[in-house]
């Protein structure tokens, strides 16, 4: 516990110097102004600002890009309550009361709430992810190939499981990705495979491409199909503190998502996006006049946007730890950190011991400066809101653009980032869902990698992860998982869950 | 035989095709044992999983009701597309100044509600600030102007 407090401390140290927590500023911010934004998801957004941070030092760039993730998740709830749209999925719910609190005049007190009480599960979060932190990196030290393989095999059957749509599709997506990331030169003996002859293609696709293409160009020839119509609020909102009975009312349903979101986020395979659902759900059945959600009550707002914000601090957990990314935009933050020599993993935390804790502290100070930025700049995102569709697409596009070439000076990947971007609008339009694929093709790599040495080790013998027990064990929780969401009766709920997404 | 789902039939053939032309790139790549993968094992047996998958779709595609294919927006589509790939074949040559303007005028065309005005005056705001954060403040190396 003591040794807790001592590397919070260090990490405190680290990440309150002046130019870190104008970073960690800067990733709040743009991280909400994104996440206000509809149409415009975190991954792309990361993906296209990546370049912005090869100039910084390690620890500044993932300050940075961190911010922009938890910022996303909090922006999208602004959104959510003014415009009854989500600004991100993960604010899908807070739609349902959220918005009805702000027709009745409440917009306030909902923001106000949402903010406090994801700045109380960030908080929390935080301490979770220095807790277990250390812990899971010593488990993972006994890891060797064979258990690693088992671990992402668990992470991908995770990301199927909670993917929207058919699950056949969704393993299908987890294929492809995998197949793209062989794209490359051999690990070992460094020949060309599957390059079709292109030199640009000798280092692998690279992941910005593939994720700007996937989400930003394909999610941007989604949203010109239809004209958007949002009906900002008018009414100038006032009273951003709730009230004391607000806050008496909020608090269980707070310390509650806070739970939920918590051990959901840690899940391999975007617990996170579940994370709301579930708090939602439970508050709604736990309450004593059930009839009142839907219609503006606070404990709607407050449970799933606790729960939503602690899943996103500790979905760190997996990524820092054990190296394994357990959702796309974490696929993202591995890029990054590979970008800047870190193999992200458990050795980490005690070779880089400044690194792990800075960026852990950061969390904490980025979550105490978004509720500084959400509060007073509300009426800037609102008039943000205002701004056509029409004229932000162009300047997406061109951000994405600009960040894509920047990455290796090469005008083949803009060229590819057409073809995916064509690619995920064909995925689209085909029902397969493109977050599985991204999480694979990062995954990809280090799944042949551990395979390949595995296999060596045990010489051909595929018993080898039956027989050791951590890898036994993983295995069959994966095949738990899959044979769960084969169930009818799940089958059913998942679908009704993501179909108040679409 | 009736296609029960259009769409899966046609996701189904799309993974199918996707294997071939993995499965096409190998040639030469050795495969190897189980105990010593060569290069070209990983990728031939995804490109065989990827296309037994698709065969699954197709099949599953004559059996169960599915969804209909949906329609494909060309008139917003092509003008995004095209304005990425001007910007590709003209960033290098022409500088950010007029590779990031032709991008914003070949896709605002996309828009279904166009006002050129505010497109063009938002457009210019749009790139100066592009040049002022990317190559000027960032440092980045992307050329601004033309090379002469």
């Amino acid at each position: 516990m003591g040794d807790v407090f001592s590397n919070l401390a260090l990490g405190f140290g680290a990440a309150l110097t002046f130019q870190n927590v104008g970073l960690c500023f800067i990733g709040a911010l743009v991280g909400t102004l994104i996440g206000v934004l509809p149409g415009l998801g975190p991954i792309a957004t990361i993906a296209m600002l990546l370049p912005i941070t090869f100039t910084l030092d390690p620890l500044g760039a993932l300050i940075m890009l961190a911010g922009i993730y938890y910022g996303a998740q909090y922006g999208g709830s602004t959104t959510a309550i003014l415009v009854n749209m989500p600004g991100e999925t993960s604010s899908v719910v807070t739609t349902l009361d959220g918005h009805q609190m702000a027709r009745q005049g409440r917009a306030g007190a909902a923001l106000g709430i949402a903010a406090l009480g994801s700045f109380f599960a960030g908080t929390v979060a935080t301490f979770l992810v220095a807790l277990a932190g250390p812990l899971l990196s010593q488990v993972a030290q006994n890891f060797g190939p064979a258990e690693y393989f088992a671990l992402m095999v668990v992470g991908l059957v995770g990301a199927t499981v909670l993917a929207s749509g058919s699950v056949l599709k969704a393993v299908a997506m987890i294929m492809v990705g995998l197949l793209l990331g062989t794209v490359g030169s051999d690990l070992e003996s460094g020949e060309q495979r599957l390059t079709f002859g292109i030199p640009q293609l000798a280092d692998g696709i690279n992941f910005t491409t593939l994720a700007i293409g996937l989400f930003g160009v394909a999610e941007i020839l989604r949203n010109l199909e239809h004209t958007q119509d949002r009906g900002v609020l008018g009414a100038k909102i006032t009273g951003l503190l709730p009230t004391w009975a607000d806050i008496k009312q909020s608090f269980p349903p707070v310390l509650r998502g806070t739970a939920i979101g918590s051990v959901l986020g840690i899940l391999p395979g975007n617990g996170a996006v579940l994370a709301p659902y579930a708090s939602y759900t439970l508050e709604k059945k736990i309450a004593k006049e059930p009839q009142r959600f839907g219609r503006g009550a606070i404990e709607g707002v407050a449970g799933p946007e606790s729960a939503n914000n602690a899943g996103a601090q500790t979905s760190f957990i997996p990524l820092l730890t054990l190296g394994i990314p357990p959702n796309a935009v974490m696929a993202l933050m591995v890029g990054a950190m590979t970008i800047q020599g870190i193999i992200p993993g458990p050795t980490v935390m005690v070779e880089n011991p400044t690194l792990f804790w800075g960026m852990i502290a950061s969390m904490w100070i980025g979550n105490a400066l978004l509720v500084v930025i959400n509060l007073p700049l509300i009426g800037i995102w609102v008039r943000l809101l205002r701004v056509p569709y029409r004229l932000l697409y162009p300047a997406i596009l061109l951000f994405c653009c600009i960040g894509v070439f920047t990455v290796n000076n090469s005008f083949v990947d803009v060229l590819l980032v057409a073809f995916f971007g064509l690619a995920g609008y064909g995925l689209i339009k085909l029902g397969f869902e493109p977050a599985p694929l991204l999480l694979a093709f990062v995954l990809g790599p280090l799944m042949e990698e551990n395979l390949r040495r595995a296999f060596l080790i045990a010489r051909g013998d595929p018993s080898v992860f039956v027989t050791r027990p951590i890898s036994a064990v993983l295995l069959l929780i994966a095949l738990a998982l899959l044979l769960i969401v084969l169930l009818p009766s799940v089958r059913r709920g998942r679908e009704e869950v993501f179909q108040e997404e679409d | 035989m009736r296609v029960r789902s259009p769409q899966d039939l046609v996701g189904g053939a799309a993974l199918l095709l996707l294997a071939l032309i993995a499965w096409s790139q190998i040639g030469e790549l050795r495969i190897g044992t189980a105990a010593r993968m060569g290069p070209g094992w990983f990728p031939a047996a995804l490109s065989l999983i990827v296309g037994a998958f698709g065969l699954v779709l197709v099949v599953r595609s004559l059996r169960l009701d599915g969804p209909a294919l949906q329609r494909w927006h060309l008139r917003s589509m092509l003008p995004v597309l095209a304005a990425i790939v001007l910007f590709a074949f003209t960033i290098r040559s022409l500088g950010l100044v007029i590779s990031a303007a032709l991008l914003v005028l070949v896709s605002s065309a996309a828009a279904p509600d166009l006002r050129w005005r505010d497109a063009l005056l938002f457009g210019a705001s749009l790139i100066l600030f592009a040049v002022l954060l990317f190559p000027v403040a960032l440092g980045l190396p992307l050329p601004i102007w033309p090379r002469m």
